[in-house]
């Protein structure tokens, strides 16, 4: 995919960014010289069937228990919006 | 104010100091220094001093504790991606100017205990993100060795303060070279531990299977002492290893080693890559005169290091871009008022966009491109496979080597503002720290020697896997060797 203004446009929109119209040539400039540099990859032999599974490390787990848990208002201190117990966003859902 | 933590206890024991005078000294040297230098986001002024009085008393009442326990009452600071309850902790960015935390990072909990004092919280690059320490909201922090070159980064308010004698130590983060890169620009030492030592908890996140927590200090022993009392088991991080704390300290005070007891390995290739003339001058007569001193060096191969700087900056912002999604403004974070945005997505476009300086928004993006439908294998999978070559290019060079020897940069401190609008220039500068993160290997950058324009040049020791004894064993035997003892003007 060629690196233009209209994927890097894409790309802030998945990541929900928004890049300031001034600044959305240097991004896109950054952003092949970077990827290119990244094809270096290509050179690499992929031998391996190594799949996700096996690249993955495998972490510790532990019961899903309870040991320790902020209280509400401390969940809450550094939220802007809030309402009551509650962080505070707007209405995702329509009413019928 | 260039003492170590040894100085510093010895000082406390023979009661040429109390721990409140001290700490005044220091926060007088902040005062003096700091408005230049920019190292610290915050000084606990008031806290650390009342804090030191209480200990002031404990002395007197059993000065025993000295004896057990060395951390008691130095004066160190944080980098400020450490949690410290009721404190602000910013991550160098603007998303958290305001956010207070409600818990202690592990880190923090841990050096609690010893009673060390903590004077504040050092600058980065927003989010760890940049060698320079110059994508923080709070401004560059400057080198003291030349105010008008950059400490690197992105541990660079520690490694500057740590340098300029505004704190015995610091506690800083190293996801691709962001504590032995700073520690080497910065004239001090560095170190880097194996990963899984350090729990990751209250550690705010960038890249989670290459972060990892360790200290900058002024001498090898001084970051034994940290390591063992930062280091072992955190139920808390999955990624924690269960092993007990490291005991390095007492095992570098047995002096019962020599560096002509180890096998040192240079990757000479690697080192093909355009190092600075002085840099390699000096390098190569270091390695003279260990083998003029009897000491075993030969020559590694590590053929696929050279990928390592494109397979970091694949998996960094690709791990980057899921830990930074976390803010979005509603739980914590910069947040607009929710009644002036169309929708909830624009309320999440407006907070980020208002909350994140551009070398984030840029690794965020890179991060969601590598793993966008249609270029996960080609990218994620992809590099992955090459860390895993890494590794096992490293694991045969350990069959023959006990450490393994580098510049810890290719280069000397780079101006202010020479790289900031050249990210890719940036990322190369790491490419001789990033190899140890991608094999999760303990590595350290001590002093060499100074350049001629007098700026410091670093030496960097790798080891093997948990190794750490054998690694600062070498350190400690190199430190000796080379004798550096200049402090910066700044």
């Amino acid at each position: 995919m060629p690196v233009d203004k209209k994927l890097v446009e894409k790309i802030s929109k998945l990541s929900r960014l928004n890049i300031d119209e001034s600044k959305i040539n240097d991004f896109v400039s950054n952003f092949e010289e970077i990827l290119n540099y990244i094809d270096l990859l290509e050179q690499v032999p992929d031998n391996s069937n190594q799949n996700e599974e096996d690249l993955i490390s495998d972490y510790a787990t532990r019961d899903d228990s309870i040991i320790e848990k902020l209280s509400n208002d401390e969940v809450l201190m550094n939220a802007k919006n809030k309402d009551g117990k509650f962080f505070a966003v707007k209405k995702v859902i329509d009413e019928e | 104010m260039y003492k170590t933590i040894e100085d510093i206890n010895k000082g406390y024991k023979k009661k040429d100091f109390k721990p409140s005078e001290l700490v005044s000294e220091y926060l007088s040297e902040i005062k003096l220094k700091d408005q230049k230098l920019n190292s610290y986001t915050e000084v606990f002024e008031d806290l650390v001093f009342s804090h030191a009085q209480n200990l002031d008393k404990e002395i007197d009442s059993d000065n025993s504790i000295l004896d057990s326990n060395i951390l008691f009452g130095i004066p160190i600071a944080l980098k400020d991606i450490f949690l410290v309850k009721d404190l602000i902790c910013t991550s160098g960015s603007k998303m958290l100017e305001n956010y207070v935390s409600n818990y202690d990072s592990k880190v923090y909990e841990s050096l609690k205990i010893t009673s060390c004092l903590l004077l504040g919280k050092n600058n980065m690059d927003e989010f760890a993100m940049g060698s320079s320490t110059e994508t923080s909201y709070h401004g560059p922090t400057l080198n003291p060795w030349d105010l008008n070159r950059v400490p690197g980064g992105s541990s660079g308010g520690s490694a500057s303060a740590v340098a300029a004698g505004l704190a015995c130590a610091s506690i800083g983060t190293d996801t691709g070279g962001s504590i032995r890169q700073p520690a080497s620009f910065c004239g001090i030492v560095g170190l880097k531990p194996s990963y899984g030592r350090v729990s990751r908890f209250g550690m705010i996140a960038f890249s989670s299977s290459l972060d990892q927590a360790g200290p900058l200090c002024r001498t090898v022993k001084d970051s034994a002492i940290l390591l063992d009392s930062i280091s072992g088991y955190d139920s808390k991080d999955s990624t924690c290893l269960n092993l007990p704390p490291t005991n390095c300290y007492t095992e570098l005070c047995k002096n019962d080693f020599n560096l002509k007891d180890f096998t040192i390995g240079i990757p000479s290739k690697l080192l093909d890559i355009g190092l600075d003339r002085e840099i390699k001058t000096n390098f190569d007569s270091l390695i003279k005169e260990l083998i003029s001193n009897g000491v075993k060096v030969v020559d590694i191969e590590l053929p696929n290091a050279k990928y390592s700087v494109a397979t970091y900056y694949i998996i960094a912002p690709c791990e980057a871009s899921s830990n930074l999604s976390r803010f979005d403004g509603v739980r914590y974070g910069h947040s607009t008022d929710y009644k002036n945005v169309k929708d909830l997505e624009e309320f999440y476009i407006k907070n980020r966009s208002e909350g994140f300086g551009d070398e984030v928004k840029r690794r965020i993006m890179l991060g969601n491109y590598a793993l966008s439908s249609g270029y996960y294998d080609a990218y994620y999978l992809k590099a992955n496979k090459v860390k895993e070559m890494i590794v096992s290019d490293f694991n045969s060079a350990f069959n023959n080597v006990d450490c393994i020897l580098s510049p810890t940069c290719p280069e000397l401190p780079f101006n202010l503002g020479e790289k900031k609008n050249d990210p890719l220039k940036m990322y190369l500068s790491d490419i001789l720290t990033i190899p140890a993160n991608l094999a999760q290997l303990p590595s350290i950058s001590i002093p060499l020697s100074l350049s001629k324009n007098n700026l410091p040049i670093g030496l960097q020791i790798t080891g093997k896997k948990l190794d750490e004894n054998t690694l600062l064993k070498v350190a400690n035997g190199l430190e000796n060797l080379i004798g550096f003892s200049a402090t910066p003007k700044g």
